[in-house]
């Protein structure tokens, strides 16, 4: 089967984007396949390379960058969710004129209809929010 | 259908407009899709609205048909637990009990709740 996974969270103030990728690990070594990975509203957060939570933490970031690296998935950071909330790429920060990027390697932005699309394309769509 | 469910106030983060972009995001591909307000999402229904600093969602909504988005439901204990009345809100919602919404939720072919 083939899922679509919307992450509304952020890391750090809530486990969504942990519990998400426990789904997604478990999804993956069942057989079935994941179409694209949303990132949307305070889910955003998991795009920004600039975060460094302690050893022992959790890394959302860097944990489904490898996740993704690994089984070749499609991560996607809504863009007007994340301009809003300071993750950006290079090609955003000319256009807006900010002094810095944090995109990170392995996420890409993209637009809800990017959500729609997957969605429509998969069997389930399966979201991850404050509670997950 | 694709059933939207709102359940954040207005005007306390982005929540509620984010989630309705949700829906809009499927309106403009032409997919049938429905708006459901449970909880604190229900005060996002109040037809006197003037807030100074924010998009009006309340007019938003009334524009939703325009979009293709004919249907907006809300749940009638989340109301009651609130002492809204339904003349308090704004027109073309269509009242459910928490039975009719679970039914709907389970109709859905697909829910995105923030």
């Amino acid at each position: 089967m083939k899922a679509t996974l919307v992450i509304y969270s952020a890391p750090i103030s809530s486990r969504a984007p942990y519990a998400a990728l426990q789904f997604a690990r478990a999804w993956l070594a069942a057989g079935n396949s994941i179409e694209r990975v949303f990132f949307y509203a305070d889910g955003v957060h998991t795009g920004a390379a600039s975060a460094a939570p302690p050893r022992d933490e959790f890394d959302a970031h860097c944990e489904w960058q490898s996740l993704a690296h690994d089984n070749s998935l499609d991560l996607v950071i809504c863009i007007a969710a994340a301009l809003r909330r300071g993750v950006c790429s290079a090609e955003e920060a000319a256009r807006f004129q900010r002094p810095c990027h944090n995109l990170g390697e392995g996420f890409r932005l993209g637009g809800l209809g990017e959500l729609v699309e997957a969605s429509l394309n998969s069997d389930r769509t399966v979201s991850f929010g404050r509670h997950a | 259908m694709q059933l939207i469910i709102q359940r954040h106030p207005p005007y306390s983060g982005q929540a509620a407009s984010e989630s309705l972009d949700i829906a809009l995001g499927f309106a403009v591909m032409d997919q049938d899709c429905a708006l459901l307000f449970v909880d604190d999402g229900v005060w996002q229904l109040l037809r006197e609205q003037a807030p100074e600093t924010q998009k009006n969602l309340a007019k938003h909504f009334a524009a939703l048909p325009m979009y293709g988005i004919e249907q907006s439901y809300c749940e009638r204990e989340s109301l009651a637990a609130r002492g809204i009345i339904e003349d308090a809100l704004i027109d073309g919602i269509t009242v459910l009990d928490r039975a009719a919404v679970n039914a709907l939720i389970a109709r859905a072919c697909g829910v995105f709740a923030l």
